[in-house]
């Protein structure tokens, strides 16, 4: 599924948009970084998809996702400096708001990416939000939700598809 | 390269509050729908005090004296910190496309077109992206928000507002402390810009917005209306009315607020007092814990007063001073 899916993109697609992209376009991190507790949650295949609203999520086998922002977002909010967090329990449609955080006077929402139930929100971002700048996509995962419906995951982008949505939208 | 067509510009002739906020969001949350890129609002409020999105209005003014004065209290969707909003303060919004947020873009275009009226009082933008006097005093605070793959940039501009009014309405009323998470506002000095009408405003603020947007030579067409009504008939879409609900609504405004703990001083200790939601939802003493009061109970002097016989009359004179 998560190969497909990746190379579903027409190649030569993808080598345009880039070449197009400015090359002074900031470089953003979008893979999990070794020491993720996301990636240390389970020991099989992750799928990795993100959102046009620059939320990241990853699939583990047993159909539970961990969902964060991407660095882009994080960057463009700045120092974090608050977080508001859903309840475990709630359950929620995609593109529903799943929670709020504020940086240098900046308020901004967080959607989720895929309908579902909330398991787990990081308890820690609520002393520490600025973690979520510092390490997006480890230490800064804002929930896990099992998901509704797993497939539901082909309708995001995957890492590729999400670089090529940075660069078209970076100019 | 922006055009006219995608770019629009409106002013609101209506002060209310709450319409106002919620003609914001709207204009903010269609803008893709509209086909807009850029979008310039200008409005004026009726005296009200404006909380940012994660802020607690308890510990940000005076509850109890804007109850008394019929003064509203209205929790925004923007960051930042409580601003209070009378007929003498000027609001702008501007709306971008998310990859060109900066939070000083704008009002670094606008100062430069307030300052041609000036003389010697010249205006700066400081580090906190307000815009000050040359005496360091406030005259502009701002607040973002962005969402998908747009932003906002909004500010104040007091021109004749009255400070008096302005400096008792943000004054809290509590005794003892407030403490929780949620964003503290930071205090400033502040001062009207006496020497700019609104008529001087209002085009400085179209200019700086052409110039922001790259608009070039083309005429902007600024769309006014006086009333909810006339914006509601123009745009036909029933979601506006979702956007003023939620505004009215003491679930945003105040439930909304962060848990906090509201410590009172009592005797050489003090009592706790647990609120979540906007309910008082534990009451500890130092020395007893008693449960014989029903919990949860709005946070509120009156309902306090009435339910909680044995702690109500020190709670309630804690909240309102």
């Amino acid at each position: 599924m998560l190969r497909l899916s990746r190379f579903a993109a027409p190649t030569v697609n993808r080598l345009v948009s880039r070449s197009i992209a400015p090359a002074a376009s900031r470089f953003y991190s979008i893979s999990i970084p070794e020491s993720s507790p996301v990636r240390k949650y389970g020991s099989g295949d992750i799928k990795l998809r993100f959102s046009k609203d620059h939320e990241w999520l990853a699939l583990h086998e047993d159909n539970t996702a961990f969902v964060g922002i991407s660095e882009y977002a994080a960057d463009s909010l700045g120092d974090l400096v608050y977080v508001e967090l859903p309840e475990v329990g709630t359950t929620v449609e995609a593109g529903d708001s799943i929670g709020a955080v504020e940086s240098v006077k900046s308020a901004s929402d967080i959607y989720s990416p895929v309908e579902g139930e909330i398991v787990e929100v990081n308890e820690q971002l609520n002393s520490t939000p600025g973690v979520i700048n510092k390490d997006p996509m480890g230490e800064g995962w804002f929930v896990r939700i099992q998901l509704a419906n797993p497939n539901e995951i082909d309708s995001l982008l995957d890492d590729t598809a999400y670089e090529e949505f940075l660069a078209e939208n970076s100019d | 390269m922006t055009t006219a067509s995608n770019a629009r510009v409106f002013i609101s002739a209506t002060h209310d509050p709450r319409v106002n906020l919620a003609i914001e969001n709207f204009l903010f949350r269609t803008l893709s729908k509209f086909n807009t890129s850029h979008c310039l609002f200008l409005y004026k409020n009726s005296p009200s005090v404006i909380i940012g999105r994660n802020q607690n209005p308890w510990r940000e003014c005076n509850v109890p004296y804007l109850e008394s004065h019929n003064i509203p209290i209205v929790r925004r969707f923007s960051g930042g910190g409580t601003v209070f909003h009378d007929h003498g303060n000027y609001n702008f919004s501007v709306m971008m496309p998310r990859q060109q947020f900066d939070r000083d873009a704008y009002i670094q275009l606008l100062v430069p077109q307030l300052n041609r009226y000036a003389g010697n009082d010249k205006l700066f933008v400081n580090e906190r992206h307000d815009i000050v006097n040359s005496s360091n005093q406030k005259v502009s605070g701002s607040a973002f928000k962005l969402v998908h793959s747009h932003a906002y940039a909004h500010g104040t501009m007091l021109l004749r507002s009255q400070l008096a009014s302005l400096s008792q309405s943000l004054r809290p009323s509590y005794i003892g402390s407030i403490i929780g998470r949620g964003v503290e506002s930071v205090r400033s000095p502040v001062a009207n810009v006496e020497w700019l009408d609104d008529h001087s405003f209002e085009d400085s603020a179209i200019q700086a917005f052409k110039a922001f947007a790259k608009i070039e030579s083309e005429p902007l067409p600024v769309f006014q209306f006086s009333s909810f009504d006339e914006f509601f008939n123009r745009c036909g879409d029933l979601s506006l009315r979702d956007d003023y609900k939620l505004l009215t609504t003491n679930e945003w405004t105040f439930n909304q607020t962060p848990k906090f703990e509201h410590k009172i001083p009592k005797d050489n200790g003090h009592i706790s007092v647990m609120v979540d939601k906007g309910q008082i939802v534990e009451i500890n003493d130092q020395s007893v814990r008693k449960n014989d009061f029903p919990l949860p109970l709005p946070y509120h002097a009156e309902e306090v007063e009435k339910y909680i016989p044995t702690y109500g009359p020190i709670i309630s004179q804690a909240m309102k001073n």
